[in-house]
């Protein structure tokens, strides 16, 4: 039987309150859409027929992307696209812009956001790993008012978020590193282009008079959400970089995941993953600090 | 019902429609345009692209009246058989094509990189169609197109300029 399916209507508001306000009148009969690469996807799988569809992209105030102060301010309707031809982060968030890259393809990145990729709060989504690394805040607008929330406490769970229904993201915020900062990101996919992560790794550390003083490590794709792992970015303190510290961390990076087995890889395959990739990252950033010296 | 206004390959159209409609089945089965290709419907394939405003777009994962206000353009408004853009004819005489239902989402992705990149490299070529798939070609002969073509058009420009 053919059941025809519900009529939808399709909005754009012009600001961030009228946003919200639909969506707080319509309820769970509307859903937000910016890119829509990955709601169009979940509505089509889990047959979700929204009555209306609020466009949030012709917001102005949610295309703002700028760096003030050190910090970027990222708005929740910028695409891929335009931030990877945004230079501050180019040169100041290199592994970022790595980690967008490889993000679907063109066609994707021409559209999708990145608050879209931490709204929709998926494990192996590309751009959490780097953003758990710089401690990104996320900005957050709705009835209740303006809030923000650091990346940890708004990443919820497998596809869950600190968002109230009527909220919307507006901003993405972080610091550009400073001096003396290294980032990089690896990812395992099982293929370069267009693949969903393995497994996947960000790395930051800062050198002072070629001691690591702070370390932050995070992994994607095994765990229910991004995790940092604290036992290993402590063993990295006041270390310098030769292979026995690299292998101690990529050891109790393995060994502090719970990854699960899927149609992909298996846990203990995605273990053996993140040791390798923490290995490699931090091989890189040997690399990148012998080069400034 | 919402009112979809948008200009299609240079021509101004006016359609009801419901709103979750995705572009490509809007423009496949309500515009005829039956070029774009529909391959996975899941943003992975990249047989169905257009041009939105000029940036290449899956137009399955693109809901149709996100084109509202914009230009959209498929590969029947690239060329025809008569006047190929020199993209289509470098893909033919490189062998870019074998059985061709993933060429039109190719062809637009190659219009856009040499809307934006006149001279690109293997790679950047590689990059900006990392979105396309291709089962019969191996890909060689696409890239190869591609480049061919930029060649030509900058051939075709320059003696534009001196003539």
């Amino acid at each position: 039987m053919i059941i025809e399916a519900s009529k939808c209507q399709y909005c754009f508001p012009v600001g961030v309150e009228e946003a919200y306000r639909l969506k707080q009148q319509y309820g769970e009969q509307a859903r937000f859409i910016a890119g829509g690469t990955d709601l169009l996807l979940l509505m089509e799988r889990e047959n979700i027929h929204p009555h209306l569809l609020i466009d949030l992209t012709r917001i102005p105030a949610l295309h703002r992307l700028e760096v003030s102060n050190g910090r970027v301010l990222i708005g929740s309707a910028v695409t891929y696209s335009r931030l990877l031809s945004f230079e501050p982060l180019l040169s100041g968030v290199s592994f970022l812009a790595k980690a967008i890259r490889t993000i679907g393809g063109v066609q994707i990145r021409n559209i999708a956001t990145l608050a879209g990729n931490l709204i929709n709060a998926s494990p192996a989504g590309d751009t959490l790993p780097p953003l758990y690394c710089l401690e990104a805040e996320i900005g957050i607008d709705g009835p209740l008012g303006l809030r923000c929330l650091p990346i940890r406490e708004f990443v919820r769970g497998v596809r869950k978020t600190a968002l109230a229904p009527s909220e919307l993201v507006t901003q993405v915020y972080f610091d550009l590193p400073g001096p003396g900062w290294y980032g990089t990101f690896e990812k395992l996919g099982l293929r370069r282009a267009m693949a969903i992560a393995v497994a996947s790794v960000s790395l930051m550390l800062k050198v002072e008079d070629r001691k690591i003083t702070q370390a932050r490590i995070a992994l994607g794709a095994v765990a229910p959400t991004v995790i940092r792992v604290p036992e290993a970015e402590s063993c990295l303190s006041m270390q310098s970089l030769d292979d026995q510290t690299i292998d101690k961390a990529a050891h109790l990076s393995a060994a502090t995941c719970t990854p699960i087995d899927d149609v992909r890889a298996s846990s203990r395959y995605r273990k053996e993953a993140v040791r390798g990739l923490v290995r490699r990252g931090l091989r890189v950033l040997r690399n990148q600090i012998n080069a400034q010296e | 019902m919402e009112t979809l206004e948008m200009t299609i390959n240079g021509k101004a159209v006016v359609l009801e429609l419901d709103g979750m409609r995705s572009l490509v089945d809007v423009l496949r089965d309500d515009l005829g345009l039956t070029g774009t290709k529909i391959g996975c419907r899941e943003g992975e394939c990249g047989a169905c692209t257009v041009l939105l405003d000029g940036q290449a777009v899956n137009s399955c994962l693109v809901p149709a009246m996100k084109a509202h206000g914009r230009s959209v353009i498929t590969i029947e408004g690239i060329g025809t058989v008569e006047t190929p853009h020199p993209v289509q004819t470098a893909f033919a005489e490189a062998g870019g094509v074998q059985c061709g239902y993933c060429t039109p989402g190719f062809v637009l992705s190659a219009v856009a990189l040499l809307e934006s990149n006149q001279q690109p490299s293997v790679d950047e070529v590689c990059e900006a169609l990392e979105g396309n798939l291709c089962r019969c070609t191996g890909y060689k002969r696409i890239v190869q197109g591609v480049i061919d073509a930029a060649n030509q058009m900058l051939a075709f420009e320059q003696v534009d300029l001196k003539g």
